[in-house]
């Protein structure tokens, strides 16, 4: 009795045995196949094209040799706690070229000249405008683009940030000492495209608002060369094409290079996610190593196909394309309003339950809303923008007519194919001439005080009346170029 | 006819044989839904837990541990977006599904961004190796509690497999202490924070403790084998003998060994709450006043009253420290204290407590040899000893109390301070004269204990 209960026992433990077999069999064969999946299915960008193009290679790879080739700045002895060097080194030296100075009040100003003066840098510079050049020719997002794909050897945002101070203080020993005005605009496109080029990577990365200072540095030095020289109208019309099409006159355009969106929202995804072909695909979370979207992260460093595992836990592709679409139908909405109704709408995008979402993943700092900060930066650079091509034109217009024109409408379509407008309440510029050498230059309407009030704003009112062309060219007296 | 003397037999049956529970082993499939009742009725489940597999102990651990970091992190890392500036962008809201996902998501996140090389990523498995082996070291701390006198390797991996089972318990406190954290946002203080995590530990240790209550596995260990009689003085065998008789060995009688001579004490006889304090009290009184106490208690039953009479000493200790330093705390405003001045009293009740369930644990394990001695038997003498422990915190207290009134005496406006800047030598030495009477009981009462086990080292009942 006893052996028969013991047997029927062991009988259906058999059974179950096997069935627990052919269970454990399932389950491992279909997680190989996930595994098998997830480790090998590249991005739609990379799956698309295996190899990053040969071009964008060469063009980032130049531009990145360049920048390193450039001598270490050397640490200023006068001024210990504001070096100019790579962090936090803008304000020093914009206080510097802006209001007046002597060789024994500045000594780290004579420091930077001397650095820049030095041939191995001249030569470092020269070779980062070339790339800056052929970057701009290759097309800014391809570069971008390839920065992106090569961040192991791709600088970090801060490394740019010592040449962007070399080429605008280069600028302005072109022009004042050598006379050599192509070159000095050639100096400040780079600078300025190398701004932009870090914002890029900024934006995506964990965020660093030391940039806004720094980049403002090229844009200042530029708003004071169209002032002081009355530049060629081929020279001005270049300049112009580049502020328009290279960098952007439009809010969106901007705040979107800001905040991460300033490319093809196709492009994006591709970069991060699998592509289905029905608009859907999973995140491979090796491939969002260039994302520091965490403090303390280190630098980007290549991750194993092993995260992908994992990726089902984070939003797919569908829905954070949806996520991109509505940021950018709020971006393309910002050049139809003025700052408020801009600001009310980037503001509206980050009330509570709508922006931060983990489970976007290493993207979640994009698809949490416009930073009203970005916004407001953006939104200042364009200000700039606009009045430096308008400053440009009518330098052009002075330099062909011996004077300043009477009305803004002078320069269209010579030198202009229509006046921008005033970017804070898209209106006309506000314009006097004083007189046949000098005009004042301003917004349609005073600026909002928490526009203005803004630090990147304060140091550079358009108007001439706050800017100084006898602050003082940067030169140094013989005795110590000497040293 | 004359009768014939009674005689010592073979073997002695077992005392208060436990019937194991009918074990309902739990699937590792169903593991994380059976933490819900095995936290509500620890006690009752925890028998089934114990006789489930260790995928299920490892399936909860896992997914436990999981669970409570990402529940921690998520918001450490969305708050780096969701700051207290105007420009911060605003928490989305997560849907049930997306809120499961979320810890999980936190957890690969966090460690996405933390691993950039294969250095970290070893030292990571390293912590967490380190962690794990520490997790079965610890478990030996549980055998004293947990022993129902089954064999000592069925024992050691029931602790091990309970202290993965017991992790669950960071489940509720990810799930709720850091939403409402989240929630309460500035109004929740450090102080409140810090009383809940101490009551989240309590309850921690308390279903812990209960966990181990039953016990589901075989009937084989000391517990149910027949024992052979020795003499308790000094372990002779003794059957055959008469009862009459005395040991060969060292001459005691052999009724003094007999099983029946050793009872329960008044605490573990008790029934009904109102005999329980008569019990605690008589219990308590005997442990410390009767010279002879561990020669009439009985070690193979009443475990459980002996292991609740040494938590309700450690309850005591910590009221009695709590209550008794309240008035040494310094005022609330002073910057270098965390808390205010009740909850400082509160955390010396819990340091208390602690201190005396980690000395009941330490010790335990010191007595039972990791286990290999009969685990169930000695620890009921060290938990009776516990008595000596509410004696040493009474002086201990009475001493700086002392130091208290005395220091009034010579600085009647300031506050509590202990005596190392100012007045050093004359209180110093005051302070160690009170004190002294405590650390003689302390000292004392390791050599009673000592004492008590060897008491009971051949107890027959």
């Amino acid at each position: 009795m006893t052996g028969a209960k013991t047997d029927h026992r062991r009988t259906r433990k058999r059974r179950w045995w096997y069935i627990r077999l052919v269970f454990w069999a399932l389950f491992i064969l279909w997680f190989a196949r996930y595994a098998y999946v997830r480790w090998t299915t590249p991005p739609a960008a990379y799956a698309e094209r295996t190899t990053p193009s040969p071009l964008d290679d060469t063009v980032a790879q130049e531009f990145m040799a360049a920048v390193q080739a450039l001598p270490p700045i050397p640490s200023p002895t006068s001024r210990p706690a504001f070096g100019w060097g790579p962090w936090g080194a803008g304000g020093v030296v914009v206080d510097g070229i802006h209001g007046p100075w002597s060789p024994d009040s500045r000594p780290d100003l004579c420091q930077a000249l001397k650095y820049v003066r030095q041939s191995q840098v001249n030569e470092a510079l020269d070779r980062i405008v070339a790339a800056t050049e052929g970057a701009r020719q290759a097309g800014a997002e391809t570069v971008l683009a390839a920065g992106f794909r090569a961040p192991s050897g791709w600088l970090q945002a801060n490394e740019c940030v010592a040449p962007m101070i070399a080429l605008a203080f280069r600028a302005r020993y072109r022009h004042t000492e050598q006379a050599n005005l192509a070159g000095a605009l050639a100096d400040l496109r780079a600078a300025l495209f190398v701004s932009q080029r870090d914002y890029v990577v900024l934006s995506l990365a964990g965020g660093w608002w030391g940039d806004q200072w720094v980049s403002f540095i090229p844009q200042f030095e530029l708003a004071c060369l169209v002032q002081e020289r009355d530049i060629p109208p081929l020279l001005a019309r270049e300049m112009v094409e580049f502020l328009k099409t290279k960098l952007s006159l439009s809010v969106g355009q901007t705040v979107a290079f800001h905040s991460g969106l300033h490319q093809d929202i196709q492009q994006l995804l591709d970069r991060y996610y699998t592509d289905d072909g029905e608009g859907n695909g999973w995140l491979v979370l090796s491939a969002a190593h260039d994302v520091q979207f965490m403090f303390g992260m280190g630098p980007s460093a290549p991750r194993s196909e092993f995260w992908n595992l994992f990726s089902p836990l984070f939003n797919d592709r569908r829905t954070m394309a949806a996520k991109f679409v509505r940021q950018v139908e709020a971006l393309e909405r910002l050049d139809s309003v003025d700052y408020r109704g801009g600001r009310a709408i980037v503001t509206g995008q980050r009330q509570p339950g709508r922006a931060v979402s983990l489970l976007d993943g290493p993207l979640m700092k994009v698809t949490s809303g416009i930073d009203p900060e970005f916004y407001q930066v953006g939104f200042a650079q364009v200000m700039r923008r606009r009045a430096i091509v308008v400053m440009l034109a009518l330098s052009a217009y002075k330099h062909e007519h011996g004077e300043y024109p009477a009305t803004l409408e002078a320069l269209v379509p010579s030198y202009l194919d229509e006046v921008p407008l005033d970017a804070f309440t898209h209106e006309p510029f506000r314009y006097t001439r004083d007189s046949p050498s000098s005009y004042d230059l301003g917004p349609a309407r005073p600026l909002d005080d928490e526009l203005y009030q803004t630090w990147p704003l304060r140091d550079f009112d358009f108007p001439a009346d706050s800017y100084l062309p006898q602050r003082g060219e940067i030169r140094v007296p013989d005795q110590t170029e000497g040293e | 006819m004359s009768e014939s003397p009674e005689i010592v037999p073979e073997f002695w049956p077992p005392v208060e044989p436990i019937e194991p529970v009918k074990p309902w082993r739990v699937h590792w499939l169903l593991a994380l839904p059976a933490t819900v009742p095995a936290m509500l009725f620890p006690r009752r489940v925890g028998a089934h837990l114990a006789a489930s597999s260790w995928a299920a102990a490892y399936v909860v651990h896992v997914l436990s541990v999981l669970l409570f970091f990402g529940a921690f992190l998520a918001p450490a890392l969305e708050g780096v977006l969701t700051g207290v500036f105007e420009t911060s962008a605003a928490p989305a809201a997560y849907t049930l599904a997306e809120h499961v996902r979320r810890p999980f998501a936190a957890d690969v996140l966090f460690l996405y961004g933390m691993l950039n090389n294969w250095i970290e990523v070893g030292i990571f498995w390293l912590v967490v190796g380190v962690v794990e082996v520490g997790m079965w070291v610890a478990a030996l701390a549980l055998i004293p509690l947990y022993a129902a006198g089954e064999q000592r390797a069925r024992l050691y991996l029931r602790c091990v497999k309970l202290l993965l089972w017991s992790t669950m318990c960071l489940i509720p406190l990810g799930v709720v202490v850091f939403p409402v954290g989240e929630w309460l946002g500035e109004d929740l203080s450090g102080e409140w924070v810090a009383l809940f995590v101490a009551g989240w530990a309590f309850w921690w240790f308390t279903v812990l403790v209960r966990l181990g209550g039953r016990y589901a596995g075989p009937k084989t260990g000391p517990r149910w084998s027949p024992r052979t009689p020795t003499c308790e003085s000094c372990g002779y065998t003794l059957t055959g003998l008469p009862v009459n008789g005395r040991c060969p060995e060292c001459g005691r009688a052999v009724q003094d060994s007999l099983p029946e001579r050793r009872r329960l004490p008044a605490f573990a006889s008790a029934r009904w709450p109102s005999e329980w304090i008569i019990g605690f009290v008589q219990t308590t009184w005997a442990a410390l006043a009767e010279r002879r106490f561990a020669r009439g208690v009985s070690v193979w039953r009443g475990y459980r009253a002996a292991r609740n009479y040494a938590f309700v000493v450690c309850l005591l200790i910590g009221l009695l420290c709590a209550c008794g330093t309240a008035p040494f705390w310094p005022p609330d405003d002073v910057d270098f204290q965390p808390f205010s001045r009740p909850a400082m009293s509160l955390v010396a009740g819990i340091t208390a407590f602690s201190c005396g369930v980690a000395w009941l644990l330490v010790a335990g394990v010191g007595v039972t040899g990791f286990g290999f001695r009969h685990a169930a038997a000695r620890v009921v003498v060290l938990y009776y000893s516990t008595a000596w422990l509410l004696v040493v915190a009474l002086l201990g207290l009475a001493g700086a109390w002392a130091i208290y009134v005395i220091h009034y005496r010579f600085h009647p406006h300031g506050f509590f301070d202990w005596p190392v800047l100012r007045w050093i030598e004359k209180e110093l030495f005051i302070a160690a004269w009170v004190m002294m009477p405590a650390v003689v009981t302390l000292i004392l009462s390791f050599f009673r204990v000592r004492w008590m086990l060897r008491e009971t080292r051949y107890a027959n009942g």
